[in-house]
């Protein structure tokens, strides 16, 4: 089977691949991507924006699924293939969903669970307002910074 | 397919309808397709798992770019570069498929070279990063989730072990050059001696004997000497970088180190109050050797707490020294000078006087006061001389002596890469450097097609060619449009 026939049976238009594409698409593209990332950049480094972690991640995030699909549907052509790319897509990406899902009970959430000694030497933040009064420090507090030296 | 429908005229009887083996795709894409499908899940699975680690690292403890030398900036320009180049080789299978060699093998090379340039950048960034001994290890190696104890007992554990080698050095240096002065004047000596008896025109047979010895002895000497002149050669040529390294480390290891462990180990008040004061100390100690931005605010309150103690702590001892004197016996303070003297030179436990057992017990109180004095000075003194800053509110960052930013002990002395307290930052190196480290080998073979590509004649007939290298490429672009957020900006 030649290659004329494939690029029959693919756009019966006869328009030999060329009725896709096209410089001004790919350069617009191109635009919204650099665009894109600029957007993302600043939406990291802006101090109000990440002032609340979650919109700017949020905002990250929507931007990369955006590039994402700019890249896959124009670059990668998908916009023009036929159905057979649901077949190979859409499976793989079942994947990363669900691994992630799988992931949280135990280790997403896996700090709730730590035993007193995995604690000991977990990662802690130093938290200056419950320091500030040391007279003043709560309860809570003082459970997950237990001195070691006690345990020792 | 329909070949087999009922048909007519000379097609033994077939429609003549196309035969479709396959998919409406050329082979070679086919395959791409199911390979990057393999890739979605195999990145699919590296990214899902990064998500779930750092979301789920105890609250507020990951860490932010820059506390692990993290440029947003080289990122966002990395990404820019790989954009460029997916736009580039789409370009590049465009001008093939209208046959355009030219055009496309100019694009093309466009490609090559910035795949070339992210992989420059890439370097740059992991360099930075081991040089400040960032890198996947075992925890507690190097970083350590907390400033606990066992955080200061590893840095005292590391200057000591500096301190010893190095003192041990500089002793065997300066042993050497002993022996080798000796040695030099007892081989003049017996060069004399021997010259003296071989100038003898007639030796009796004692003077043979001797002559025989100091021969002997000459050869021995010689032999002694080599070994000591390579001690000194090997020691001395980093003799006076050794000194000032050991002048350092010996500061730190008693007036940081020591200190802090001091005082983290004093458990003598076990209140609530006490044990956070003794957290402070080892937070302080942390941020010293590695400075963490969101730690400053914190520690700039523990110093303050810090300096109000020794105050409090000098003022006690002084007047309780100022009673202790006044009612002291004149042989205990003369027995005082001699414990001072010998303590501030460094020597073995002072001659007992001949002191009543009254007096011994002030002068024990006296002497153990002025030690623990003289240990506030020197900590202060040290404070002063290696981490003279003052905290900017406003910036939530310390400003150092030189108006710089504080940037730690580790950065001030290279050669010292103390033990750094980073929270989550095992976590942090792991999941970076296999991140990047498996994006970068993507890069690095799409850098060999690319390679194997190059010297072709880009035409038409290489279009599918160039078109399934792109949808490759596009994918490690792919994966970067995520790595990119979720490395450098959360």
């Amino acid at each position: 089977m030649s290659h004329e026939n494939i690029a029959h049976a693919d756009h019966p238009d006869g328009d030999h691949e060329h009725g896709h594409g096209g410089l001004g698409k790919y350069l617009a593209v191109g635009a919204a991507l650099g665009f894109l990332t600029a957007i993302s950049f600043l939406a990291g480094s802006n101090e109000t924006i990440m002032s609340t972690p979650q919109l700017g991640w949020t905002i990250m995030i929507a931007v990369s699924c955006c590039k994402a699909l700019l890249v896959m549907l124009f670059f990668m052509h998908l916009i023009w293939e036929a159905n057979w790319k649901y077949v190979l897509t859409i499976p793989a990406s079942i994947m990363s969903l669900f691994l992630m899902l799988m992931l949280v009970p135990d280790i997403g959430l896996r700090v709730r669970n730590y035993s007193e000694e995995r604690l000991l030497h977990a990662a802690k933040p130093v938290v200056p307002e419950d320091h500030s009064s040391p007279e003043g420090a709560d309860a809570d507090h003082d459970k997950a910074s237990d001195d070691p030296i006690k345990h020792d | 397919m329909a070949q087999h429908d009922s048909g007519h005229h000379e097609d033994h009887g077939h429609i003549n309808l196309e035969y479709q083996p396959a998919l409406p795709i050329n082979n070679g894409k086919v395959i791409l397709w199911l390979f990057l499908s393999t890739e979605i899940m195999f990145f699919a699975g590296l990214i899902g798992t990064y998500i779930v680690l750092r979301f789920g690292a105890p609250t507020g403890t990951w860490p932010g770019p820059h506390d692990v030398h993290v440029v947003e900036f080289l990122g966002a320009f990395n990404t820019f570069v790989l954009i460029c180049s997916s736009l580039s080789i789409v370009l590049a299978m465009e001008a093939a498929r209208s046959n355009k060699p030219k055009l496309a093998k100019l694009w093309f090379t466009l490609t090559f070279g910035l795949a070339f340039v992210f992989l420059g950048v890439k370097a740059v960034e992991y360099n930075s990063k081991f040089q400040h001994g960032i890198f996947p290890q075992k925890p507690r190696s190097k970083i350590y989730e907390k400033a606990d104890i066992y955080y200061v007992s590893a840095v005292r554990t590391q200057l000591n072990d500096m301190v010893t080698k190095w003192q041990s050095e500089e002793t065997e240096l300066s042993t050497s050059d002993n022996a080798k002065q000796t040695l030099q004047n007892e081989q003049q000596s017996v060069t004399a001696r021997r010259d003296e008896l071989q100038g003898k025109s007639r030796r009796s047979p004692e003077e043979d004997e001797e002559l025989k010895q100091k021969k002997s002895r000459l050869n021995e000497i010689t032999a002694a000497l080599r070994t000591a002149e390579s001690t000194t050669a090997n020691l001395g040529s980093g003799s006076d970088e050794r000194k000032a390294r050991l002048q350092v480390a010996e500061r730190l290891l008693n007036d940081f180190a020591g200190w802090t462990e001091q005082t983290a180990a004093n458990t003598e008040d076990e209140s609530d109050h006490d044990k956070i004061k003794r957290q402070a100390a080892m937070e302080i100690l942390a941020y010293q050797v590695y400075p963490l931005h969101r730690d400053a605010h914190a520690v700039s309150e523990y110093l303050r707490w810090e300096a109000a103690d020794r105050q409090e702590e000098t003022a006690k001892l002084a007047a309780e020294r100022a009673d202790l004197v006044s009612s002291a016996t004149a042989p205990t303070l003369e027995a005082l000078k001699v414990v001072t003297a010998n303590a501030s030179s460094g020597e073995a436990p002072p001659a007992p006087a001949n002191l009543a057992p009254e007096e011994t017990v002030v002068l024990e109180r006296l002497a153990a006061i002025d030690a623990r004095l003289a240990q506030i000075r020197q900590r202060e003194e040290s404070l002063d001389e290696f981490f003279a800053v003052s905290y900017d509110g406003d910036k939530h960052t310390f400003i150092h002596r030189d108006e710089s930013e504080w940037v730690g002990l580790n950065e001030d002395y290279k050669w010292l890469k103390l033990p750094m307290k980073i929270p989550s930052g095992n976590m942090w190196a792991s999941t970076y450097f296999l991140l990047t480290g498996f994006h970068a080998l993507h890069v690095v073979v799409g850098l060999i097609v690319f390679a194997c590509i190059w010297p072709l004649k880009l035409d038409a007939s290489r279009a599918n060619m160039i078109e399934n290298t792109g949808l490759y490429w596009h994918f490690v672009d792919l994966v970067w449009i995520f790595l990119f957020p979720l490395l450098y900006l959360f």
